[in-house]
C-alpha cells in the first residue's frame, strides 16, 4: 500500500518532473504574473483618468494616461501570447515525460503485480490522469502562487486606499478560507471514491467490449447489460455525491463574499456621501474588491480542484510504485549449452493467498521433453513462468546447467528460454515485422528458413508479397493455427535451448494441432522442452510427464508408463 | 506549414527563453518609461471662505498654486480658476486669492477648493499611493 499523497507531497513527488521544464515555468509564472500585475494596477490607472476629466477636465493628463496604458496593454496581449505557447508547451511535453516512465514501469512491473492489474485503470492513469500532473502544476501550484501574491497586493492597495476596506478583507478572506478547507477534505474522499469505481469500470467496459461476441454467444446480453446500468448507477451516486458536497462549498463562499460585498458598499457610500471618496477611488475599492472575491473564489474552486486532482495523481503516484524487475539482483549471463533444469526445493505463493509450492523440488535432463499436467490451478505454469524469472520464489533454487537463475541476468535468462501460448502475439504489420521479434535484425533468408521449418513456408508463397505481407487487424487474418506457427517460426529464430509450450494447441482443432505437432517435433529436437497441456495428444509427444496436484509433484515418470499405469493420470485425461 | 518553419516557430515561441525573456524585459521597461515619464498634479483640499470676489483659504500655505478649482460639490460642478501671482496675498495663517469674475451663487458655508500642489510621476501616483491623490 502506498502512502496517500498530500498536497504537499504530491508537489514533492511532480517536482522531480518540473525541473526537467524548469526555465518554461519560471517563464510561464513569469508572464502570469505580469499579467496579474496589470490586472492589479489597470484600475488604480483608470481611477487617475476619471479623476483628471471628471474633475478638473484634464484632458492632456487623460490622453498621456491613455497611450501609456494603451501600449502597456499591447505588450501584454505580446506577453499573453507567449505565455500561452508556454503552456501549450509544457501541456505537451510534461505529460509525455510521465507518460513515457509509467509505460515503461508497466513494462517492467513484476508479473504478480500484473495479474491484479486492472486495464481499463492502467489506460486511465496513462491517458488522463496524467495531464491532471500537469493541470496540477500550473493550476495549483504556479496560479496559487501567483493568485496568493496578487491577492497579497490587493489587501496592501486597498489598507493604502483605506484601512476600513482592509480591515473587511481581512476579516471576509480567512473566514472563506476556512470554509473551503473544511469542505475540501470532504470532495477528497468522494473523488477518491469516484475514481475507484471508474477504474474498475473501464476495466469491465474494455473486457465486455472485447468480448460481445462471446456474450452474444452465450445468450448474457440481459446480465452484462444489468451489470452496465449497475456500474453507471454507483458512478451516479459518487457523481452526485461529489456535487452536493462541491456546490454547497461554493454556496458558502459565495454567501460570505456577498455579505463582505455589502459591507463594503455601505462603506462607500458613507464616505463618498462626505465627500471623502472620489469616482476614481470608489471605481478602484470596487474593482479590487470583485478582483478580491474572484481570488478567494479562486482559491476555493481550485482546492476543491486540487483534491479531485489529487486523487487522480494518487493512481499516477501507485503505478510509480509497483513493485518492479529492476529489483532483481541477478547481473551474470545465463549460458545454456545441455538445457538440463533443476526446481532445488522451492517454495513460493502468490501475494495474499496460501503457499503454492512447499519444499519443491524437480529435475529435467538436458534435450528432455517433459509434459506438465494436473488440474487448473495446480501450479504448471507458475512453475514454468518462475523458470523465466517472471515469479521469484521465495525459498530454494532454480539451476539451469548448474547455474542459480537469480544470480543471472532477466535478458540472459529470457534469451535463453523460448515460450509459445495460446494466445500469440500478432500486431499490424508485416510477417517479417512479427518474426523480428524473435530475433532484431535477422535477415530475410533466415526469416524464410524460420517460416519453411514452421511449415508456413507454403502459405507465405501463396501471398503477393511475401514475408512483406501486412497482417493484423488492418491487413490479411489468420487462423490459430497459422498464429501457431508464427509463435515456432519466431522459436527457430530465437534458437533458445529450453523451449516452454504453455497450452499452445488448447483451442485449435484436432486436425490442425496434429499439423502443429509435426512442426513442434522437429523444433523440439535437441532442446529441453517443458508442455504445459490439456490433452492427451500433446503430452504423447513428450518423453517423460510431471503430473501435478496443488503445487506438489504427484507422480513423474516416462509418459508412456503413466498413461498405461497411473489411474489418476487416466482420470484427468478420460482414457478408458 | 513547412516542418523546418515549425520547429522554428516552437523554438522561438516555446523552447527558448530568449525572445521571451527580452520581451517581458522590454515590456518592464516600457512600463517604467511610461509611468515615469507622465506627471500628474497632487491636489490638496482646502475649506474656504468667500468674501466679495476672494477667496480665503485659512490654511498656512507655503506655495504659489497657477490654478485652483472651486466646489461646493465636487460630484456636481468644479470651477476652474486660473490664479495670476498679483491676485495672490497672505493674511495671519492664511491664503487671499482675488478673483475678477462673481462668485456665484455659493453658501458662504460649505466651499471647497482643490489646489494642486505640486506635481508626481505616474508611477508614485499609481504603484505608491495606490491611485490615491495624496
Amino acid at each position: 500500500m502506498n502512502k496517500k499523497l498530500t498536497y504537499f507531497s504530491t508537489i514533492k513527488f511532480l517536482s522531480k518532473y518540473i525541473k526537467a521544464y524548469k526555465i518554461n515555468y519560471f517563464l510561464f509564472g513569469i508572464g502570469w504574473f505580469f499579467d496579474i500585475v496589470l490586472k492589479l494596477y489597470t484600475p488604480i490607472m483608470f481611477a487617475v483618468m476619471i479623476d483628471e476629466i471628471v474633475y478638473y477636465r484634464n484632458i492632456s493628463v487623460f490622453l498621456r494616461i491613455s497611450v501609456a496604458f494603451a501600449i502597456m496593454l499591447l505588450f501584454a496581449c505580446i506577453v499573453h501570447f507567449f505565455t500561452q505557447a508556454q503552456y501549450a508547451y509544457l501541456e505537451i511535453m510534461y505529460s509525455f515525460d510521465i507518460k513515457k516512465d509509467i509505460f515503461h514501469k508497466l513494462q517492467y512491473a513484476k508479473a504478480d503485480y500484473l495479474s491484479y492489474l486492472e486495464t481499463g485503470d492502467a489506460m486511465n492513469t496513462l491517458q488522463y490522469y496524467t495531464s491532471e500532473c500537469m493541470n496540477f502544476v500550473i493550476r495549483n501550484i504556479i496560479h496559487t502562487f501567483n493568485n496568493f501574491l496578487a491577492l497579497v497586493f490587493y489587501i496592501i492597495n486597498i489598507f493604502i486606499i483605506g484601512w476600513q476596506f482592509g480591515i473587511l478583507m481581512l476579516i471576509g478572506v480567512p473566514i472563506s478560507v476556512y470554509t473551503t478547507t473544511k469542505f475540501g477534505k470532504k470532495i477528497r474522499k468522494c473523488n477518491d471514491e469516484y475514481n475507484k469505481v471508474y477504474g474498475k469500470y473501464s476495466g469491465w467496459l474494455l473486457e465486455r467490449l472485447s468480448g460481445l461476441k462471446d456474450i452474444r454467444m452465450i445468450s448474457a446480453q440481459n446480465a452484462v447489460g444489468k451489470e452496465f446500468v449497475g456500474f453507471h448507477r454507483q458512478l451516479f451516486h459518487r457523481k452526485n455525491q461529489n456535487r452536493v458536497i462541491t456546490i454547497s462549498s461554493q454556496s458558502v463562499t459565495k454567501t460570505i463574499n456577498l455579505i463582505i460585498q455589502m459591507a463594503i458598499y455601505c462603506l462607500c457610500a458613507y464616505l463618498a456621501c462626505r465627500g471623502k471618496m472620489t469616482i476614481g477611488v470608489l471605481t478602484i475599492v470596487l474593482t479590487y474588491f470583485v478582483n478580491v472575491t474572484e481570488k478567494v473564489t479562486f482559491f476555493s474552486d481550485y482546492f476543491i480542484e486540487a483534491q479531485k486532482r489529487i486523487a487522480s495523481i494518487q493512481k499516477v503516484y501507485d503505478l510509480f510504485h509497483v513493485p518492479t524487475e529492476k529489483e532483481w539482483k541477478g547481473k551474470d549471463s545465463l549460458k545454456v549449452s545441455k538445457g538440463s533444469i533443476q526446481f532445488d526445493h522451492i517454495s513460493f505463493g502468490y501475494e495474499n493467498k496460501k503457499e503454492l509450492f512447499h519444499d519443491f523440488s524437480l529435475e529435467i535432463e538436458g534435450g528432455q521433453t517433459v509434459a506438465l499436467v494436473g488440474k487448473s490451478g495446480s501450479g504448471k505454469t507458475t512453475l514454468a513462468y518462475m523458470l523465466t524469472g517472471f515469479y521469484q520464489q521465495k525459498k530454494g533454487k532454480i539451476i539451469i546447467d548448474g547455474k542459480d537463475i537469480s544470480e543471472c541476468s532477466l535478458k540472459s535468462i529470457r534469451e535463453s528460454i523460448g515460450i509459445v501460448q495460446q494466445d500469440v502475439l500478432v500486431f499490424d504489420g508485416s510477417i517479417k515485422d512479427n518474426l523480428l521479434l524473435g530475433k532484431k535484425g535477422a535477415s530475410d533468408e533466415e526469416i524464410k528458413e524460420a517460416c519453411e521449418k514452421a511449415g508456413l513456408g507454403e502459405f507465405i508463397q501463396s501471398l503477393s508479397q511475401g514475408i512483406n505481407t501486412v497482417i493484423g487487424t488492418n491487413g490479411i487474418g489468420l487462423s490459430g493455427g497459422q498464429m501457431q506457427r508464427i509463435a515456432i517460426a519466431r522459436i527457430y529464430l530465437k534458437n533458445p535451448k529450453i523451449i516452454i509450450f504453455d497450452e499452445a494447441t488448447s483451442a485449435l482443432d484436432r486436425e490442425t494441432e496434429a499439423y502443429i505437432h509435426e512442426s513442434w517435433k522437429k523444433v523440439l529436437a535437441g532442446r529441453t522442452s517443458i508442455v504445459i497441456a490439456h490433452r492427451i495428444s500433446s503430452v504423447m509427444l513428450c518423453e517423460k510427464t510431471v503430473l501435478m496436484e496443488d503445487g506438489v509433484l504427484y507422480e513423474y515418470g516416462n509418459t508412456m508408463e503413466l498413461v498405461q499405469n497411473s489411474k489418476t493420470m487416466r482420470t484427468l485425461f478420460a482414457i478408458s | 506549414m513547412k516542418k523546418k518553419t515549425a520547429n522554428l516557430y516552437v523554438k522561438m515561441t516555446a523552447k527558448s527563453p530568449v525572445l521571451f525573456l527580452n520581451l517581458i524585459c522590454f515590456s518592464i521597461l516600457i512600463l517604467l518609461y511610461l509611468t515615469l515619464s507622465t506627471k500628474v498634479d497632487v491636489i490638496h483640499t482646502y475649506h474656504v471662505i468667500l468674501e466679495d470676489h476672494k477667496i480665503i483659504i485659512p490654511e498656512t500655505i507655503h506655495y504659489r498654486p497657477d490654478k485652483i478649482y472651486l466646489y461646493e460639490n465636487r460630484n456636481k460642478e468644479v470651477n476652474c480658476i486660473k490664479v495670476n501671482p498679483n491676485d495672490l496675498s497672505y493674511r495671519d495663517n492664511a491664503i487671499v486669492i482675488s478673483i475678477n469674475q462673481d462668485l456665484f451663487d455659493y453658501e458662504v458655508t460649505n466651499i471647497k477648493v482643490d489646489m494642486p500642489v505640486k506635481e508626481i510621476t505616474l508611477f508614485e501616483r499609481v504603484f505608491l499611493h495606490g491611485g490615491k491623490n495624496e
